[in-house]
């Protein structure tokens, strides 16, 4: 089960990172965050596409028509240099709020630690490790 | 393929048509046509595998907030309503079976008349002439009362649902009220109606002077008249 509410804020973030690897088109992204997710999460087509929509006007992708492959002419998205940068920042902004919900929530897997003011002023200059808590 | 591209036809129908509705058009149509080819190559039948492509596809409200369009109140596929989807979806698909059935019932229609002459090659069947004339106009009209019937039907109920949700009957955009049919279609329908209404006496008599005067048909050809009153009562009754 999860959250729309909580993915829906990283919709972008996860097309973003499979396009940082490299081009790819519509069907082919999907599939992966499929794949990726261990089936876990399917996004819609509409969900794909309003925020492929959105990050084209807002810079962050652009879209150019590839050569055939399996028998049809595609439509090929590429991450710009502005879209890098956004992804970078949802990156630091998810670890940030993963922590924050881990204080509130009960997990198995992690015990539960203070967070350190810095981490709550949201500072950028030291990216927190994956699992690390830097106080 | 064609029911794919039905589909976001009907799904896009209330769309205004500017590039960029195209473009995503475009980006949807090759999305969905990959994903129902990717199924049916694991083996999924053909409308298991539409059954699927529709479930997964979205809300078209969502489509709509991302290009920035006003909320189309749920027009344009009834999005949160299934049973309203369903509805579409399935009138989207009876649609190219009506027309394939309607344009069959139009040939069998026209080959009526020729009963005498196809049967004329036989001394044996020759004696069968009223049948298959008889069998061809029958066939002709029930097909035509059939499928007629059903997209009635299906309308009825489609307007019915709508009515039920409150939205309107209409797109707000002006396209077409129901999926697989574009305006002009509709017009160019309508127009070919009015004309028939008004001239199928002439017609009538006309392919009754023809059948007589060269295959000697007066009799049993006369029967081509009860055309008239079943096309008046039935077909063209309900003043679409």
């Amino acid at each position: 089960m999860i959250s729309s509410d909580v993915i829906r804020g990283y919709n972008d973030t996860m097309i973003l990172h499979i396009l940082m690897e490299q081009d790819s088109y519509g069907y082919e992204i999907s599939r992966e965050i499929e794949k990726r997710s261990g089936g876990k999460y399917v996004m819609k087509e509409t969900t794909l596409y309003s925020a492929v929509t959105r990050m084209e006007k807002r810079g962050l992708i652009s879209a150019y028509h590839g050569g055939e492959s399996f028998g049809r002419a595609r439509t090929y998205y590429t991450i710009t240099d502005l879209g890098r940068q956004h992804y970078r920042e949802k990156c630091a902004e998810w670890s940030v709020t993963r922590q924050v919900i881990d204080q509130f929530t009960d997990s198995p897997l992690q015990p539960s630690a203070p967070v350190s003011s810095s981490l709550l002023a949201m500072n950028r200059q030291s990216l927190p490790k994956k699992g690390m808590i830097t106080k | 393929m064609k029911a794919i591209e039905n589909f976001i036809d009907a799904v896009m129908g209330s769309f205004p048509r500017t590039e960029e509705t195209q473009e995503l058009r475009r980006s949807l149509l090759e999305h969905t046509q990959d994903k129902y080819e990717a199924l049916l190559a694991e083996g999924m039948g053909e409308y298991e595998a539409l059954g699927r492509v529709v479930e997964e596809f979205g809300s078209v409200e969502e489509l709509r907030a991302g290009l920035g369009l006003p909320e189309g109140a749920g027009y344009a596929a009834g999005d949160s309503d299934p049973e309203l989807s369903d509805l579409l979806l399935e009138y989207h698909l009876f649609c190219p079976k009506r027309r394939v059935a309607l344009a069959v019932s139009a040939v069998l229609l026209i080959l009526s008349p020729f009963s005498a002459p196809l049967l004329s090659v036989s001394d044996r069947l020759f004696p069968l002439t009223p049948v298959l004339f008889a069998l061809l106009i029958g066939l002709g009209i029930g097909l035509q009362i059939y499928f007629r019937g059903r997209t009635r039907d299906y309308r009825e109920r489609i307007r019915d649902r709508r009515a039920q949700l409150g939205l309107p009957q209409t797109p707000p955009e002006g396209g077409a009220p129901f999926p697989g049919e574009g305006k002009s279609g509709q017009a160019l329908r309508r127009q070919f109606s009015r004309t028939l209404n008004a001239t199928l006496p002439i017609w009538v008599v006309l392919i009754y002077l023809y059948i007589g005067i060269f295959w000697n048909l007066w009799h049993p050809g006369w029967l081509i008249f009860f055309a008239i009153p079943l096309y008046y009562t039935t077909l063209s009754g309900r003043g679409r």
